[in-house]
C-alpha cells in the first residue's frame, strides 16, 4: 500500500520570549491509505505540535518548521502555499480538537458551522443538496437534526465534541487527525466517541492519526502505533508488536508499567522517574537517556538511530546489534 | 424581548428621579443668589422679597423639587427666570444641533475605531500596527479644544473647504465632530484592537482555520462578531463622553446647542432651564443605552435567550 502521508525529519521550534523551544526534533513517520495511527506520548512530547505541522496552522509568527519534508498524497506540503493548504483542509485533511468546549464558535448556530465546510469545498452542491447532508451527518454522530439552528452553549461537552466529529468528517475526508478527541470527557462519553469514530473511519475509510496519552485507546481503535518522546518518534510498528511486550523501547515498557495490571501482584505501579527534557534544553544523544535504567556513556554522546525488525521498530542501542537499521 | 424591553424603559424613572433631584440640591447648595444675579445689585428688600416668592424660593428645597417635577411630569418644563421664555421651546430648538453633533461622534468613533481597531489587530505587530497606535496615542492627547481650533484654521481659513463655524448644513457638522470625536476613536481602536487580537487566538477560531477558511473569511465571519461584545458595551459610554463634550466644541465651533445653553443657565443659577435641559439629556443617554444593550443581544445569542427566558 502507498502512503498516503509521509514526515521525514520534521523540525518545528517555538520562537517565545523566554527563548527557542524545539517541539519536534527530526520527527518520521508514514500513515497509509486507510490506516489508523494512534499517536502516544504524555503532555509537551509534541503530539498536537505535529497535528498542527501537518495542517500548517502553527501559531504565526512563533511556531516555525526549520526542516524536513512533509508529503501529502504525492505532494510536498512545507513549499505549498496558502491558497493550497485551504483546499486541503476540511476538505482532504481534516481534525477534531482536544477541548470541544472552547473550538466552537459561540455566537454561530451549529448548523451553520458545519455548513461552512460545505460552504468551502463543495460550491457547487445546492442548498437542498447541502442540508440533506448536514441532516444525515448530524444523525450519523447521534444530534437530531432539528437542533442544528440552536448555539453551542445549549450542548453538553459530548455532544459539542460530536458536532466537532460531525464538521471534520462531514467531507469525507482522506485522513482525519483527532487530537485527544476524548480527553474532555467523561468516561460513557469516550466509549460512545470512540465507536462512533471507529464505525465512520470504517464506514468512509478514512485514514486515521488518533493522538492520545491513554494506551488503552489506541488498542481499541488503531492498526499502527508510533511513541512520540521529545518529538521524535522512539518506537513504532503494529499494535501487536507493541503491546506483546517482548521488545519495546525502555520508554515505553516505563508507560506499560504505569498501567494498573489484575493479574500482577504488584502493590504499586512503576512510574517512569524523573520528567521529560526540557524543550528549550535538549540533551545532545537519546533524548530520554536522563531517565533511562539501561543507559550507558554512548547514549548521552550519540543518538539512536531508528532498528527496525519487520514492521516495529525501536529507537534505542539496545536493539543495534539485534535489530537492522 | 419585549418585555425586556420594557422593564428596561421602566428603569429609566428611578434613574431620571435620581439625577434631577441630586442636581436640584447641588444647586440649592451651590453658591451664588439668582435673585442677586437677576435683579442686579441695587435692588430694594422689598423687589427681593417679591422676586423671592414669586420664582417659589421662599418654600422648602423639596416642596420646589416636587412642584417641579410634577409640573415637568405635566409636560410644562417652566420659564427661563433670566430670558422670562419657555424652556422647553429654546431646547427644542436648540437639541438637534447638538444631537447631531453628538450623533455624528459617535458614528465616526465606530466607524474609524472598528476599521482602525481590526486592521491594527490582523498585522499585529507590522509598521501599520504601529502607526495606527501612534496615532491612536496622539489623537486621545490632543485636547479638544485646540484641536478644534487647528482644524478649523488649516480646513476653514487656509484650504476654505469647509465652514469654520455655525450651524446649517451636513458641512458644518464634520469640523465640530471630528475634534469631538478624536478622543472617543482613540480609545475605540485600542480597544477593538485589544479585543480582536483576544478572540484571533480562541480555540474555535483555528478550528474555522481547520475546516479551509481563509484568513479574510476567518477574520470577517467568525471573529469580528465575537470580538465586537466588549467593544458595544462601551459605545454607551461613548455616547455619553460624546454628549457630555459637546460643551468644548459648541463653544469652539459657536454652535447654538443644548449643552452651552445648559452652561450659562449654571452660571446664573436658572433654575427651570439647568433641570429641563438634565431631565432630558438623561433620559436621552438612558435610552441610547437601552438601544446598545438591544444591539448587544442581537450579537451574542447567549444574552438575547437569557432575556426570553
Amino acid at each position: 500500500m502507498s502512503n498516503l502521508l509521509e514526515i521525514k525529519d520534521l523540525y518545528v521550534n517555538y520562537n517565545t520570549d523566554e527563548g527557542v523551544v524545539h517541539a519536534l526534533n527530526g520527527l518520521n513517520i508514514s500513515v497509509e491509505k486507510g490506516e489508523s495511527l494512534g499517536l502516544v506520548g504524555e503532555t509537551g512530547a509534541g503530539k498536537t505540535t505535529m497535528a498542527l505541522s501537518i495542517m500548517k496552522l502553527l501559531p504565526a509568527k512563533v511556531g516555525e518548521i526549520t526542516g524536513g519534508s512533509l508529503v501529502y498524497d504525492g505532494q510536498e506540503l512545507l513549499s505549498a502555499d496558502e491558497k493550497v493548504m485551504k483546499k486541503i483542509r476540511g476538505d482532504k485533511i481534516s481534525m477534531i480538537f482536544q477541548d470541544p468546549m472552547s473550538s466552537l464558535n459561540p455566537t454561530k448556530t451549529v448548523g451553520k458551522q458545519v455548513r461552512e465546510v460545505l460552504d468551502l469545498h463543495f460550491k457547487n452542491l445546492s442548498k437542498a443538496e447541502k442540508q440533506e447532508k448536514i441532516d444525515k451527518m448530524f444523525l450519523l454522530v447521534g444530534i437530531p437534526p432539528e437542533r442544528q439552528n440552536e448555539y453551542p452553549f445549549q450542548f453538553s461537552g459530548g455532544m459539542k465534541q460530536r458536532i466537532g466529529i460531525a464538521m471534520a468528517l462531514i467531507a469525507e475526508p482522506e485522513l482525519l487527525i483527532a487530537d485527544e478527541p476524548t480527553t474532555a470527557l467523561d468516561v460513557t462519553i469516550q466509549a460512545q466517541i470512540l465507536d462512533l469514530m471507529r464505525n465512520l473511519q470504517k464506514e468512509l475509510n478514512t485514514s486515521l492519526i488518533m493522538i492520545t496519552h491513554d494506551l488503552g485507546i489506541v488498542v481499541e481503535i488503531c492498526t499502527k502505533v508510533a511513541v512520540i518522546y521529545s518529538g521524535q518518534i522512539i518506537e513504532v510498528g503494529s499494535v501487536e508488536d507493541v503491546y506483546q511486550k517482548l521488545h519495546n523501547h525502555p520508554y515505553t515498557a516505563g508507560l506499560f508499567n504505569c498501567i494498573p495490571d489484575l493479574k500482577s501482584d504488584a502493590k504499586r505501579l512503576t512510574p517512569i522517574k524523573g520528567s521529560m527534557a526540557s524543550p528549550d534544553n535538549l540533551p545532545v544523544g537519546c533524548k530520554f537517556c536522563d531517565r533511562c535504567d539501561f543507559k550507558t556513556e554512548r547514549c548521552e554522546k550519540e543518538e539512536p538511530k531508528m532498528y527496525m525488525n519487520g514492521t516495529h521498530g525501536i529507537k534505542c542501542f539496545k536493539y543495534e546489534d539485534k535489530w537492522g537499521e | 424581548m419585549l418585555k425586556y424591553i420594557a422593564k428596561r424603559l421602566l428603569l429609566i424613572i428611578p434613574v431620571v428621579i435620581g439625577i434631577t433631584l441630586f442636581i436640584y440640591l447641588l444647586l440649592d447648595l451651590a453658591p451664588g443668589d439668582p435673585i442677586a444675579i437677576i435683579l442686579g445689585p441695587d435692588a430694594s428688600p422689598e423687589q427681593i422679597s417679591q422676586l423671592t416668592a414669586e420664582l417659589g424660593l421662599d418654600k422648602n428645597v423639596f416642596v420646589r423639587y416636587l412642584n417641579f417635577m410634577s409640573d415637568a411630569i405635566k409636560g410644562d418644563l417652566g420659564t427661563s427666570w433670566m430670558t422670562s421664555k419657555p424652556v422647553a421651546d429654546e431646547f427644542l430648538q436648540r437639541l438637534p444641533n447638538t444631537l447631531a453633533l453628538a450623533f455624528s461622534a459617535l458614528a465616526m468613533t465606530i466607524v474609524f475605531g472598528l476599521t482602525f481597531g481590526t486592521i491594527a489587530a490582523v498585522w499585529q505587530n507590522t509598521a501599520i500596527d504601529g502607526f495606527t497606535l501612534i496615532l491612536a496615542l496622539l489623537f486621545a492627547s490632543m485636547p479638544t479644544f485646540w484641536f478644534g481650533l487647528m482644524l478649523q484654521i488649516i480646513f476653514a481659513l487656509n484650504l476654505g473647504w469647509l465652514p469654520a463655524m455655525g450651524v446649517g448644513t451636513i458641512k458644518h457638522i464634520i469640523l465640530p465632530a471630528t475634534a469631538l470625536s478624536l478622543g472617543t476613536i482613540a480609545s475605540q481602536i485600542r480597544l477593538t484592537r485589544s479585543s480582536i487580537l483576544d478572540v484571533i487566538n480562541m480555540n474555535y477560531v483555528r478550528t474555522a482555520r481547520a475546516k479551509g477558511a481563509g484568513g479574510f473569511r476567518t477574520v470577517f465571519s467568525h471573529v469580528i462578531r465575537n470580538a465586537l461584545m466588549p467593544v458595544v458595551t462601551n459605545w454607551g459610554l461613548t455616547f455619553a463622553t460624546a454628549f457630555g463634550g459637546t460643551i468644548i466644541s459648541e463653544t469652539v465651533f459657536s454652535i447654538p446647542g443644548i449643552s452651552s445653553y445648559l452652561i450659562n443657565a449654571v452660571k446664573v443659577r436658572d433654575i427651570p432651564v439647568v433641570m429641563g435641559t438634565v431631565i432630558i439629556v438623561s433620559i436621552i443617554v438612558a435610552v441610547i443605552n437601552l438601544i446598545i444593550d438591544i444591539i448587544y443581544a442581537v450579537i451574542d445569542p447567549r444574552v438575547k435567550l437569557g432575556y426570553m427566558s
